[in-house]
């Protein structure tokens, strides 16, 4: 069973990572682009603010590793047991799809940047668009779900 | 490259909990989606660098630097490239991050120096992907939840997260060409599996999903550049058509706080500095000027652009009036509080050189709405907006 269903990533450096020149050339070049950064950054500390850019560099970081990531792996796992298996896939990939939208439209449907005197700033309703592009997505994935139950009767028969 | 244990894993302690041998059973953790993935991302990122690289060249210029005037969309597209592929890269990120998440808990964390410093170069490209995108997002919704300006923050970031892509295409090179071309089973054992078992995620409908979510994103939000997409682009935090005399504004009038400076009858234009004749215009003298018309773009850094008609002054018309030399330094001053962010703007040698860079006076057909820089305006072919400087007092010659 585990020699069917192991990933290769369970064994990572051998697999997927080579420490050769190559290796090393490369962190010579990104070493030297990420002194750069740093450079620029602490050079105008009076504007980026190291500290707060810390706080966001790193805490986004850990959020995605350590909240995002383990409450979707365990959302995932507690629907797995309640939705059926004919349709978890196209369901699952369909969810995902949804919540990148949503997330990336909160601040526009939210309107935390919006300027009172400037009505061409945000000129839409955010909230409908939203729904709209759900709405596409949705019945993008029902055609797509339909599309693979006939495949699945035809290779039946 | 043995294949067998190493000495920090048979000291290891054993593997429990998520560092336990099969804990991640999804067939999405393949080599193989994160090669695909990754390419894709790779490529995305790069795009954002070099076009985000530029548009920073061409608002702080170094001395070898010369941004021409020609053609006049250049900054259009590449700014709405830069933005745009931004956008796409989030489901993409999102994405990479989930097919290799289980490599945050692989055991023994450190395997040798090599591999604690390909790991050490994961907290910069991470944490800098993340920080380069939510900021972006933030700064196109004007929504900024920091206390750093978001200029010099997002180039000093993308400078630390390239060079953290260029050490993870270093040790990952090879094996993304392997997992790509060869079909080694190892690679991909799980996701063939299950793809054959009609039901779950496949590896195909996963980066199907992935894809078409950034294609759906794409088409929600490009349509702020990309004209006849407008009206579908449901989500855009602008649309070219909407806005004073049709088209749309960043910074209002009152919001600079220009209003009376700018509707007062003693304004004057004023062309000083270097030069033998120094003038003093008022909006009348302009008008009865020979004024030149053209067709040119409003590109926003934040990635929306809209094209007017405009009709103005050529600057270098201005500068023989003055008898400036020619290949003359020119500094355009606005209205604004000396040293507040965008009031005065350069123009390049090339630039000045165009008759279409001018001092405009009617947008559309009608004198400036004043919340597009009434009485008078910079415009000028492929320039950055915020070079487009508006409630223009002075032309400094040097």
């Amino acid at each position: 069973m585990s020699g069917v269903l192991r990933e290769p990533f369970e064994r990572p450096s051998e697999h997927t990572s080579r420490h050769g020149p190559a290796f090393w050339f490369c962190l010579a070049i990104g070493g030297g682009c990420m002194a750069f950064g740093l450079i620029s950054l602490f050079s105008r500390a009076a504007t980026t603010d190291p500290p707060n850019f810390a706080v966001f560099f790193i805490g986004l970081a850990l959020v995605h590793d350590l909240v995002l990531a383990p409450v979707l792996i365990g959302a995932a796992w507690l629907l797995r047991s309640v939705i059926p298996r004919g349709i978890r896939g196209v369901l699952f990939g369909t969810l995902a799809v949804s919540a990148v939208v949503a997330g990336f439209s909160i601040p526009f449907v939210a309107g935390w940047g919006i300027q009172p005197d400037n009505p061409s700033f945000l000129p839409r309703d955010y909230g409908f668009g939203l729904l709209v592009v759900l709405a596409c997505v949705w019945i993008a994935a029902v055609v797509i779900g339909l599309a693979r139950v006939r495949a699945r009767r035809g290779g039946r028969r | 490259m043995s294949d067998g244990p190493s000495r920090l894993e048979r000291i290891a302690p054993p593997r429990a909990g998520l560092f336990r041998e099969g804990a991640f059973r999804s067939p999405l953790h393949s080599v193989r989606a994160a090669a695909v993935l990754g390419i894709a991302l790779g490529a995305a990122f790069t795009v954002c660098f070099v076009t985000g690289f530029l548009s920073h060249l061409i608002q702080h210029p170094p001395s070898f630097f010369g941004w021409p005037a020609r053609p006049a969309w250049l900054y259009r597209v590449t700014q709405g490239i830069h933005v745009s592929t931004g956008i796409v890269s989030i489901p993409l990120l999102l994405a990479k991050l989930w097919t290799v998440y289980p490599r945050f808990w692989t055991w023994p964390p450190l395997r040798s120096v090599p591999h604690l410093v390909e790991r050490l170069a994961l907290l910069p490209l991470v944490g800098g992907s993340l920080f380069l995108l939510f900021t972006g997002v933030g700064s196109i919704a004007r929504w900024f939840p920091w206390s750093f300006s978001f200029p010099p923050a997002h180039y000093a970031a993308a400078w630390i997260t390239i060079g953290a892509l260029v050490v993870h295409v270093g040790a990952k090179a090879a094996a993304t060409g392997l997992a790509l071309s060869s079909r080694s089973p190892e690679l991909d054992t799980g996701p063939v599996a299950a793809e054959r078992s009609w039901g779950s995620l496949s590896r195909r409908g996963f980066l199907g999903a992935v894809f078409g979510g950034a294609a759906a994103l794409w088409v929600a939000t490009v349509g702020q550049t990309v004209r006849p997409l407008a009206s579908i682009s449901v989500l855009a935090p602008r649309d070219p058509r909407v806005g004073p005399q049709g088209l749309p504004v960043n910074k209002t009038a009152s919001s600079a706080g220009v209003v009376h400076a700018a509707t007062s009858d003693a304004w004057r234009l004023t062309v000083e500095g270097s030069v033998p004749t120094p003038l003093r215009l008022s909006l009348g003298d302009l008008r009865s000027m020979r004024l030149r018309e053209a067709d040119l773009v409003i590109a926003c850094v934040d990635g929306w652009s809209a094209t007017g008609r405009w009709r103005g002054v050529p600057v270098r018309d201005l500068l023989v009036l003055a008898g400036a030399p020619p290949a003359s330094a020119v500094r355009v001053e606005s209205l604004q509080r000396p040293g507040a962010a965008y009031a005065a703007s350069e123009i390049d040698p090339d630039q000045l050189a165009d008759p279409d860079t001018m001092l405009a006076v009617e947008l559309n057909g009608s004198p400036l709405h004043i919340d597009h820089g009434f009485p008078v305006r910079l415009i000028g072919p492929n320039r950055p907006g915020v070079q487009q400087t508006k409630w223009v007092a002075g032309v400094v010659v040097s």
